[in-house]
This record gives C-alpha cells, sequence and structure tokens, in this order.
C-alpha cells in the first residue's frame, strides 16, 4: 500500500532491518581470487638506454676543447674491460675477469651459502667509480657485449654504472655479498619525488654515476 | 517483542531461584556477544578495501606483465617508474608487438638441435636468434628486422595521428619500452634496438624486475 513521503520510514519493522550482505559478499569472494591471480607479486621499473651505434660511443660533451673520456665497459664471456679515450688513458686498463664468490642462494625455500662464479660487478663498480672522481662532468657510458651475452648480464652491468653507493671501493673476498646489500647514496631532489605538491628535504634522489648508457655494436 | 538475549525475570523470586536465574542471564549475556563478533560488516570492510587496492594495482601497471617459461624479466635496483609507450615484447619464441607474433625467435639447444619442448627453452646454454630470412637483403650480418620495422612505422604513424588530434601544442615523443626475457643474447637486443631507431623511436626503455639486492 502506498505511504506518505513523512511516512515511509515509519515501517512496522521500525526500519531497524539490517541490509542482506550475503550476496555483495559471494560477488567479493569470487572476485578477490581472480584480481590476485591477475596481480604482480613484484614491481616492474624501466631503465633508459640510448640507441646503439656501430663503432665506439661517442660522449655527452660537446666542448670541442675537452677531449671526450669515451668511456666504455666491454663485456665477454671472461669478464669486464674498460676502455676509454687513448689520450687520456695513462696506464692500460687491467681486464676484470669473472670470480668465484661465496653467495647466498635459495634452494628448496632457505637460504644456502654457495661458491659461485660471477661477473665481478663489484671490482667493475670501484673501478667506475674512480673514474667518476677523476672526471665528475662525464655522464656517458658506453656498453658492448660480445653478441652472445644474455640480457641479464647487460642489465647488471648497467645498475653497477648506473649510481653512486655509499661505499665507493669494494675489496676482499666478501666483496661481492658487500656490494650486493649497498646502498645508494642520496641527494636533495629538486623535483617533488615524494608528491606532497612542495620540494622539501624529504625529497631525495640517488646520486646518478654515468646515468646515460648507450649500447655499443663493435665493428668487426 | 523482539528477542534481546536477557531473560524476563519473575515478578517473585526466592535466593535459590535467584542465583540459578543469575546463571541464565550472565550465560544469555555470553551468547549475545559471541552473536555480536560473527558479524559480517568486518570481514566486508577487509574485502572491499582489498578490492580496491587490487583493482588500482591492476590498472596502474600499463603491461601487466605475467612471467611464464618464455618470459623471465631480468633484475635491477633501478627505480623508474614505467610511462605510457609502445611496449615490444621480446620472448624466448617471438618478437611480440601490439599483442601480434611480428617476428619468431629461433633456439637452438646446446647440442645444436632446434628447441621443440618446454623442457627445451628451460635448458641453459641455449642460443636464441632471428633468422636471416627477416633482415633486410636476406643478409645475417644486418641489423635491421624487416618485418618489426614495418609495423613499428604503422604503430607510430598511428601513435602520431592520435597524438596530434588530441595534443596539437605538444611534441610527439616516440618511446618504445623492451620487455625482454633475460636470457636473450645482446645480438638480438642491438637488432630490435636498431630497427626501433630506424623507425624513428628515439627515447628506450627496458623492463626489469626491482629488487634490492644488485
Amino acid at each position: 500500500m502506498a505511504r506518505k513521503p513523512s511516512q515511509a520510514s515509519h515501517s512496522e519493522s521500525g526500519g531497524n532491518e539490517e541490509l542482506n550482505l550475503s550476496p555483495i559478499m559471494a560477488l567479493l569472494v569470487i572476485l578477490i581470487p581472480m584480481l590476485l591471480a591477475m596481480f604482480n607479486f613484484f614491481e616492474v621499473k624501466v631503465q633508459a638506454v640510448a640507441a646503439p651505434k656501430l663503432g665506439t660511443g661517442k660522449t655527452s660533451k660537446t666542448d670541442p676543447d675537452k677531449k671526450p673520456l669515451n668511456l666504455t665497459v666491454l663485456i665477454s664471456k671472461q669478464g669486464f674491460l674498460l676502455k676509454q679515450q687513448d689520450e687520456l688513458q695513462d696506464v692500460a686498463e687491467k681486464p676484470i675477469p669473472k670470480d668465484t664468490f661465496e653467495m647466498s642462494v635459495m634452494e628448496n625455500g632457505a637460504p644456502v651459502t654457495k661458491s659461485i662464479e660471477d661477473y665481478d660487478f663489484a671490482t667493475l663498480y670501484s673501478r667506475l667509480r674512480a673514474k667518476k672522481q677523476r672526471y665528475p662532468d662525464e655522464t656517458t657510458i658506453n656498453i658492448a657485449a660480445e653478441m652472445d651475452i644474455p640480457w641479464h648480464v647487460i642489465a647488471r652491468t648497467i645498475d653497477a654504472s648506473r649510481v653512486q653507493l655509499e661505499d665507493g671501493n669494494f675489496e676482499g673476498r666478501d666483496r661481492m655479498m658487500k656490494y650486493a646489500s649497498a646502498t645508494p647514496e642520496m641527494r636533495k631532489s629538486k623535483k617533488d619525488i615524494d608528491g606532497d605538491g612542495a620540494v622539501t628535504e624529504a625529497d631525495q634522489e640517488p646520486v646518478p654515476m654515468f646515468p646515460r648508457v648507450v649500447f655499443v655494436v663493435a665493428e668487426d | 517483542m523482539a528477542h534481546t538475549g536477557r531473560h524476563d525475570r519473575p515478578d517473585h523470586v526466592d535466593a535459590g531461584e535467584e542465583v540459578h536465574f543469575q546463571k541464565k542471564e550472565r550465560a544469555g549475556i555470553r551468547a549475545q556477544e559471541i552473536n555480536d563478533s560473527l558479524n559480517i560488516n568486518s570481514i566486508m570492510d577487509i574485502m572491499t578495501i582489498l578490492l580496491v587496492f587490487l583493482l588500482v594495482s591492476i590498472t596502474s601497471d600499463p603491461w601487466n606483465v605475467k612471467p611464464n617459461q618464455y618470459l623471465q624479466l631480468a633484475t635491477s635496483t633501478v627505480d623508474r617508474p614505467p610511462e605510457d609507450s609502445l611496449a615490444i615484447l621480446v620472448t624466448k619464441r617471438a618478437i611480440v608487438v601490439d599483442n601480434q607474433d611480428t617476428v619468431p625467435i629461433e633456439c637452438l639447444t646446446a647440442g645444436g638441435r632446434q628447441c621443440r619442448s618446454d623442457d627445451d627453452y628451460r635448458k641453459e646454454g641455449n642460443r636464441y636468434f632471428i633468422d636471416k630470412t627477416y633482415k633486410e637483403d636476406g643478409a645475417e650480418s644486418s641489423f635491421l628486422i624487416v618485418n618489426l620495422l614495418k609495423k613499428l612505422t604503422d604503430k607510430l604513424d598511428f601513435a602520431k595521428e592520435v597524438h596530434a588530434g588530441a595534443n596539437p601544442n605538444e611534441p610527439f615523443k616516440a618511446i618504445t619500452t623492451i620487455i625482454c626475457d633475460r636470457d636473450i643474447p645482446y645480438r638480438v637486443i642491438a637488432e630490435i634496438v636498431h630497427t626501433a631507431g630506424n623507425a624513428g623511436i628515439d627515447q628506450l626503455r627496458f623492463a626489469v624486475m626491482r629488487t634490492s639486492v644488485r
């Protein structure tokens, strides 16, 4: 029976009936596992890289009076080799061979310490950091690799050259362990990093080392 | 009358009955408390928050990369968020643009046999390459992948038109993100990047899985 608007809320039950939430619950119980299956439990980020060139890459400097450093990391199956402009090189760079490191790896869900042969990213970082201290204005690094070097090795090499770490030099048998857990050196950013609408002391960013990465392909 | 969970006290009771009545009353209150704790509203609140969180997380991921045996991302400590860009997916089996297999990737096992089963793709020491028939002039040494160049050029032309219609005053940025399997060799990456450069793409990004350990 139709009621006057003034009587609409004065039903016999006094308006205390609870909404039946069971259908909504049923919907959520289906939706949430479905979304959990679609959800990625890891963060996808991106590394910026410049286009490859044939031959050795050019440096970011445009000043004609200044010799370009032309710093290049060559990745081979044996390890790394650093190259730079011949005229700026005092002594020939020693290669950085692969080495055997004590590493913590997961085996059957438990961490196990194992001896693993790997690229010496710790020594590569230390050498690059020394170059940065000598040539602080240089921002470009060329990366060249043998044709069958897999992408994950190149990605870790870019990681070793991109930002400065709080520890500048890694030495000793446990250098890879120290390098693996090293944190980047931070500085106050000019951008609003935390998104609070203002640039404050809390807006911190890593100090770049060689942020401009160029892929190069060595000519035969 | 609505049930309140409390027992109605009779008008006249003696001492023994009073104790018995108090026990019944306390039991009634406990039952009421248990009934209250099973309220569905709290679960609804949790589920609603979880639903919103999951929806926001999934929609903010532009590619929603799902790792499988043909695509495992490399790891990095980089913290640069992905941007809206043209994605080139490079799995162990094919180069995929716009959800279409554009160029197949050949796979040879360490023994020189062609990879057929999923087990073959899981093995280490496989060699991945692009057949010369897909390259410029059919030359093994060429870095230009013809099918990929055509596909990227078409996609870029379309993106430019859309951008010109929507933001005529802003210059168009040709950015591509390469979502690449960790075992793909430098040769294939260099060929893809060289082809992208020929298509007019000037800014390249490589998708990686973020880790805290280097």
